[in-house]
């Protein structure tokens, strides 16, 4: 009797325990829910809450340079002589420009009137200073700084840019991306990437940061009143880590996400989220394979491996949507510089058989070709894997999937311990010189086969030819015979485009545009400044 | 094979089943596609498909090879590392710091960052992932064993295997095993979930090996899926995984419970058995035995124990036995019978082992459950303020016709009644002081006023009683030698005067000098407080040395119950006279003679009883 | 003598770990770089100059002497540099998260040995009985649901459908609280979850070490014996099984806290709770020596203290151990 009297008691206890967590917090959520709609209205809660990750301290050197989350918070608080708008490159802090005729010197003039955040005025030594400065300490995303031979100041608000070579996208990938550093603060500091003082966050953008936590990736930032371009639409704009993004849509933590899969936005579609889709579709995923892997550096595998793959379905059952099969000049369709006459590689197993075949691979008796295995690496779970394991066993290929973490990937990538790599990234709807970067070893992307080259006598010339036409039309002709070369040649293959598909409540906020090329240097996201700026003239 | 583990089998083997099976039915790759996204269950696709059209039913069933494979392989090697590694490090001083230092080593150092170096190292597959978490997950139970170990390796049957050159893996293997197998049967359970769940964790960190499905990293897919959540798809998605990896850990547990479990239910109740009861008026028990029901034991036994009561007719009765019966399980421990000691007798119940004499002596001082036991036992009340307890409760009545009624009183352990039990070096909790085991027992009395200090000088007073040092009170039991533990057990037995005292073997686990003493010390007691005793014995000699009366047992039975000498001269029952034949002859004559002395000693009253006193404190 | 020679045990563990903590992440293929570059969606184009400015900045190019000799330094000053990821000192990226750690870690554990402890009892009390088993059945269930799906689970059910709850975090997102009771409760607020979903992975393996434990003491002669002496069942339970049964809970909670702390990544992960367990996972999978290098001195200290700690309990709870052999740890 008496035990069963304390088990019950132990019970109740916890019980109690239990209960007491709910009803403090029921007792709680009444003041939660009294105060939710006074910070919606206006008060104490940013009005636009974008969802994202943690990007670090966004000061110019000391953002994460994992995803492009990091750039897009530092273009906040930070111009650039030149900007992007739905229609592509237009004058930012630089009002206008003057090249020369052999398209070696570049003559910005600056906006008058613009002030640093706290207060001095921007000066031509200023923007003299920053590429002075970046060559020292260098900017921690994109930029070629060594296309610039020398940066001068030429009268109090021009400056003029000197090239070592013709550069085609040196108005929208580089002065494009730099950002104004104001010389004022950066001149004492030697370790620009610790510098936390906040004097780090001066810039001449249309935000202040308020507050920023990192440990729950927190930004808050605030209208600039005094922006040279014009007024500062919104008050203030938030981001948040939000790891369910979907879900804290759904209960209004935040009103702003972007997703790739094409089902979460049809569902929040159906609540009441407007939706927009990134043009071009600027990511991709796509299938690297080693060249100087015995097997796999014949052209007719790749080839036959590409017939082998229904991307199609890939992509309609991975994201959903309108399906893009991958381009095979990697270029994605809807981007101004895609050349539609690129082999596409149409679903054909009977084709990829006849050619694996002919390859003499042959297929033994329960219909496995013996002497053709292959790896594929990825680095996280990876359902493109699971359907080309598929995919490809049905044409008798086995494939053996290696999943690894990032950092092991991409060493194995660099010291080509791999058949065929996967991997799923953003940056094909920027400019086209990114196909010389990748194939030519210029700069080092694991995604682009770090180091080894594409080893195509054409193509490397029509790569430098394109980088120095300065005529877009005759440019986009070079483009488009690179993607023919590519799209034969198959260095990689791009399994399916996909778009970005941008949630928001027109309600608080609708002046979202997608940025021609992408921001910057092709970012196919909605955190563009120039949305929030109501301009001057 | 009993009904949990019954269940136990059947769940894994069903799961087994669709392990071996589950693949031929599916007819679907797990891996295939073919299927349009999140299909609800149907004929073609038993459990629906998932988000990429996968057949989940296919998946289950391969799923359940390699998730069995892991859970178990993980499981068997991380269980055997602790329990070989534990019982090294516990039993060898010289391997103890190596082992236990790479225990440490393994419980600081994060698991992610080895089963990443492990993975960078070797091509990544099933089999590595086993041994990989295999040799991650020992280190825990490894500490519990080895602490456990420690502890055994001082206990006696292993120091005097150890002193009979026994080989360290016959010690190890006999000795520690047993107490180390429950550990090892939680462990194996725990280890099974531990494995299933990490592989499930690897996967959602994007590691693992993803060319074989399983079990988790159906649920982490389905997890990651929003649709998952937004839609009904769960319920084909996450719940079939989910159950199954429930199910299997379920069906494991009971697996493993079983044995421990079942078969030797421990018979005890925490409470006093509410069928014993405290003995009323006393003279009124004797009139009251011949009116209880009569039908129910054999004409054999009804007469014997008429003869019994006939034995000391007139004097007053400490126990009354009233058709008294145990069954358990079907099995019948006790037979029904019937008996009355008188006030102030010794009497020793003697018979084999496994004859039912300690499990009468539980059942008349209440320890069984009350569903075990019929009949009823009635005890005279007892201690300190016992007399004036039982006057007040009493009435007049007949105890036939108070029957069940709330008149009646169990009986307050300790004070009417004590039980003392084989081995002194067993009997007390080896985290209290003496003294602390003394108090608790002294909580029993009614009168809560006594204070702490009150208790403690009677405590101090019942030590000095069987000549042991006062200062004892605040030893630990381990402190002490068995011979002082025995007495301080009878100290303890006597602290409260309770009217009866059950002695089950009491000397049992003693070396045969203490022996004599502690039981001289004990009958000498008995005798000077006027109790009575109830000596459970396989020592006949000894039984015959100190009893008055003789009870003998076998097989649940109560064969005879006699005054020792006529026992000894007329035994009753051929069983009796085998028992006797054992006894040496010349020891038999000589007790006969002691008999006789003592009894005669005893009956004399307490007059040599100072002199006897200082030859048992000489000898402490 | 005993003391000194179990110190010198523990520094020996504490040099080796010390030595690994230097080695292990060095194992690991691939460095920071590479992980900057294998970053998912970021069109990184790492540039020459800007690979030597990190290998510079971050001493990769200095040999692993020098490296191992900046290590050492650092555990002795409790400075190991900047965190590659975080470009902040090592010590302030692990102080923001660590109270939060330790507050849902320590409430869980403080909870799941509260529930372990008293569940395992009476279910060992009313062993071989249907009291005993349901409690059995039940525990094993709940911790076999993997946390990252039960946490899922209380978000679903608790968040998202009845909204008591909020969805993840540490604390309400921009909300500035009116004092410290505001701020109690947002935080506790926002750690019930979090808290639950632990606890209800960690009482099972509690609850049956308990369980086994209380069941072997209840058969032993003492406690007949104390039933006997008339004891009461609350204390039975409590002075004499509890008590004896003690020690191994002990030495559990001990191993199981050192990896609790680093093992909630997945728990951090399903609520955004900020944490070491994710900035641990993080760590290792960027690279990130320093930081690294800080979490392993941190969780070693950590390990090690308990470790010493429960050596010191012992014998306070068994006084054999004081007098005999030693005990457990």
């Amino acid at each position: 009797m008496r035990f069963r009297k304390i088990s019950y008691l132990v019970l109740l206890l916890t019980a109690f325990i239990l209960l007491s967590g709910c009803s403090s917090s029921n007792t709680s959520t009444p003041i939660e829910n009294e105060k939710a709609p006074q910070t919606s209205t206006a008060e104490a809660q940013p009005s636009i809450r974008i969802g994202w990750q943690d990007s670090g301290y966004p000061s110019p050197f000391a953002f994460k340079s994992s995803g492009p989350g990091g750039y897009l918070r530092n273009s906040f608080l930070f111009d650039t002589l030149t900007w992007k708008d739905g229609t592509g490159v237009i004058p930012w802090l630089a009002n206008s420009w003057k090249v020369s005729e052999d398209g070696l010197r570049y003559t910005f003039t600056l906006e008058q009137d613009v002030k640093w955040h706290d207060g001095t005025a921007l000066s031509a030594d200023d923007v003299v200073f920053t590429y002075e400065y970046v060559k020292e300490h260098p900017f921690p995303w994109t930029g070629d700084i060594s296309q610039i031979k020398s940066v001068s100041k030429t009268g109090d608000s021009t400056v003029e840019f000197q090239l070592n070579n013709k550069y085609a996208p040196f108005l929208s990938d580089l002065v494009g991306i730099v950002p104004i550093i104001p010389k004022h603060v950066w001149e004492k500091v030697s370790e620009p990437i610790s510098y936390r003082d906040p004097s780090a966050l001066v810039g001449t953008g249309p935000f202040t940061l308020k507050q920023y936590d990192e440990k729950s990736g927190q930004y808050w930032f605030s209208a600039n009143d005094n922006y040279f371009k014009g007024s500062v639409n919104v008050k203030d704009v938030a981001y948040m880590d939000a790891k369910n993004k979907v879900l804290s849509l759904q209960k209004n933590e935040i009103n702003a996400a972007s997703t790739l899969n094409y089902r979460e936005a049809e569902q929040l579609q159906k609540e009441g989220f407007h939706v927009m889709k990134s043009e071009p579709a600027g990511s991709a995923v796509r299938v690297v394979f080693n060249h100087s892997h015995p097997q796999l550096k014949d052209k007719r595998l790749r080839q036959a491996l590409a017939y082998a793959l229904d991307r199609t379905e890939m992509a309609s059952k991975i994201v959903g949507g309108t399906p893009i099969p991958g381009s095979g000049g990697i270029i994605p369709p809807d981007s101004p510089w895609y050349n539609d006459r690129v082999k596409t590689y149409e679903y054909n197993t009977a084709k990829a058989e006849q050619m694996l075949d002919e390859l003499g691979y042959r297929k033994d008796g329960n219909g496995v070709r013996q002497d053709l295995k292959l790896s594929l690496i990825v680095s996280s779970t990876s359902k493109e894997a699971q359907m080309m394991k598929e995919m490809l066993k049905k044409v008798g290929i086995e494939l053996n999937i290696q999943q690894v973490d990032g950092a092991t990937f991409t060493s194995a990538m660099g010291e080509n311990k791999y058949d065929m790599a996967l991997t799923g990234h953003i940056g094909l709807s920027g400019d086209p010189d990114f196909l010389r970067l990748w194939f030519l070893g210029k700069a080092s992307n694991s995604f682009a086969a770090r180091g080894s080259l594409f080893d195509h006598q054409q193509f490397q010339q029509l790569a430098l030819e394109q980088l120095q036409e300065l005529d877009t039309a005759k440019r986009k002709e070079i483009v488009g015979e690179m993607q023919m070369i590519l799209s034969e040649e198959l260095p990689t293959l791009v399994l399916y485009h996909r778009p970005f598909y941008f949630l928001y409540k027109a309600a608080e906020f609708d002046r979202w545009f997608n940025t021609y090329g992408g921001i910057a240097d092709g970012i196919p996201l909605w955190d563009n400044k120039a949305a929030f700026i109501d301009a001057k003239k | 094979m009993n009904r949990s583990k019954k269940a136990g089998s059947v769940i894994v083997a069903c799961f087994v089943g669709l392990a071996l099976a589950g693949p031929l039915l599916a007819g679907v790759e797990p891996f295939a596609f073919d299927g349009e996204r999140l299909l609800t269950p149907s004929s073609v696709n038993w459990l629906g498909t998932n988000a990429l059209g996968q057949d989940v039913f296919s998946q289950l069933s391969y799923g359940a090879r390699t998730t069995l494979l892991i859970g178990l392989g993980v499981a068997v090697l991380s269980t055997t590392l602790s329990g070989v590694l534990g019982l090294m490090a516990g039993y060898f001083k010289r391997l103890d710091p190596l082992i236990n230092g790479l225990a440490n080593v393994l419980l600081v150092l994060p698991s992610l960052l080895l089963v990443l170096i492990v993975a960078a190292f070797t091509s990544g597959g099933v089999w590595q992932l086993i041994v990989t978490l295999g040799l991650l997950t020992w280190p825990g139970y490894m500490r519990l064993i080895r602490a456990s170990v420690l502890s055994l390796r001082e206990r006696e049957f292993v120091k005097a295997s150890q002193l009979f050159h026994g080989k360290p893996s016959y010690i190890l293997r006999k000795h520690l095993m047993p107490f180390i197998v429950p550990l090892l049967r939680t462990k194996f359970i725990l280890s099974f979930r531990q494995a299933v769940t990490m592989e499930a964790s690897l996967s959602f960190l994007g590691l693992g090996d993803p060319n074989q499905p399983t079990w988790g990293k159906m649920l982490e897919q389905a997890f990651h899926q929003t649709e998952t959540w937004m839609t009904t798809a769960w319920q084909w998605t996450i719940v079939p995984p989910m159950l199954a990896l429930l199910l299997v850990t379920i069906g494991l547990a009971l697996l493993s419970e079983g044995e421990h479990q079942q078969g030797n239910r421990l018979l005890r109740s925490y409470s006093p058995s509410s069928r014993v009861k405290l003995l009323l008026a006393s003279s009124e028990i004797a009139a009251s035995v011949p009116c209880a029901h009569s039908s129910v034991k054999a004409a054999e036994q009804t007469q014997r124990t008429e003869h019994c009561t006939a034995t000391h007719a007139g004097s007053d009765n400490a126990v009354v036995v009233h058709d008294l019966s145990v069954v358990h399980n079907g099995r019948t421990i006790l037979q029904p019978m019937s008996f009355s000691i008188a006030a102030g007798s010794v009497t020793a119940i003697i018979g084999e082992s496994g004859s039912g004499k300690t499990t009468l002596a539980r059942a008349v001082y209440g320890l069984l459950p009350d569903d075990v036991m019929s009949g009823a036992v009635y005890i005279r009340s007892g201690g300190t303020n016992g007399s004036s307890e039982t006057s007040g409760t009493s009435d007049t009545s007949n105890i036939c016709a108070t029957n069940g009624s709330s008149a009646e009183r169990g009986i307050n352990r300790w004070v009417d009644a004590a039980f003392i039990v084989q081995d002194p070096r067993l009997s007390f909790n080896p985290l209290l002081t003496i003294g602390q085991q003394f108090m608790e027992a002294m909580q029993g009395t009614d009168a809560s006023s006594i204070t702490v200090s009150e208790k403690r000088l009677a405590a101090k007073q019942a030590l000095r009683e069987v000549q042991l040092s006062d200062r004892l009170l605040d030893s630990y039991p381990h402190e002490l030698s068995g011979g002082m533990l025995g007495r301080a057990l009878l100290a303890l037995a006597l602290i409260n005067k309770p009217s009866l005292l059950i002695a089950d073997e009491p000397t049992g686990a003693l070396d045969p000098i203490v022996k004599w003493e502690i039981l001289n010390l004990l009958v000498t007691k008995v005798r000077e407080h006027g109790m009575t005793l109830l000596l459970i014995t396989h020592d006949h000699q000894a039984a015959l040395r100190v009893a008055d009366d003789m009870m003998i047992i076998k097989d649940g039975q109560l064969l005879e119950h006699a005054p020792a000498e006529q026992w000894l001269h007329h035994p009753a029952t051929s069983y009796s006279r085998e028992l006797q034949a054992l006894m040496p002859s010349i020891r038999r004559r000589h007790i006969s003679e002691e008999f006789k002395k003592v009894g005669f000693q005893h009956r004399e009253g307490c007059r040599n009883l100072k002199k006897e006193q200082r030859n048992v404190g000489r000898t402490t | 003598m005993r003391r000194s020679k179990h110190t010198v045990t523990y520094l020996y563990v504490l040099f080796f770990v010390l030595l690994l903590n230097f080695v292990l992440p060095r194992l690991l293929p691939g460095g920071p770089i590479d992980f900057l570059e294998g970053g998912e969606d970021g069109p990184v184009f790492i540039s020459d100059a800007q690979k030597v400015a990190m290998r510079d900045y971050y001493h990769l190019d200095e040999s692993a002497w020098m490296q191992l000799a900046d290590y050492v330094k650092g555990i002795f000053t409790f400075d190991f540099g900047q965190s590659f990821t975080y470009k902040m000192p090592v010590y302030e990226v692990i102080m923001n998260r660590l109270p939060w750690t330790l507050l849902i870690v320590g409430v869980a554990t403080v909870l799941s040995i509260v529930i372990g402890i008293v569940a395992g009892l009476l279910s060992a009390w009313r062993h071989a009985g249907d009291h005993d088993r349901g409690w059995f059945l039940s525990m094993i269930s709940v911790s076999t649901i993997p946390d990252f799906l039960t946490g899922m689970l209380f978000v679903l059910g608790f968040s998202v459908k009845w909204d008591w709850f909020p969805l993840g975090g540490a604390a309400t997102p921009f909300y500035t609280p009116n004092g410290w009771w505001d701020l109690l409760i947002d935080v506790s607020w926002h750690a019930v979850l979090p808290v639950v979903t632990l606890t209800v992975a960690n009482t099972a393996s509690i609850y049956l070490l308990m369980r086994n434990e209380a069941i072997r003491v209840l058969r032993e002669p003492f406690i007949e014996f104390a039933l006997a002496k008339g004891v009461g069942s609350g204390t039975i339970l409590y002075r004499h099984v509890l008590r004896n049964a003690i020690l191994p809970i002990i030495t559990m909670v001990v191993v199981r806290l050192g990896g609790l702390l680093a093992g909630s990544v997945l728990v951090e992960t399903v609520f955004s709770y900020p944490g070491i367990g994710n900035l641990l996972q993080e760590a290792i999978l960027a690279r990130d020596y320093p930081l690294l290098h800080g979490l392993f001195v941190l969780m070693t200290v950590f390990v090690l203290l308990l470790n010493m700690a429960a050596d010191r309990i012992y014998p306070l709870l068994d006084p054999r151990i004081q007098t005999g052999k030693q005990g457990g740890a």
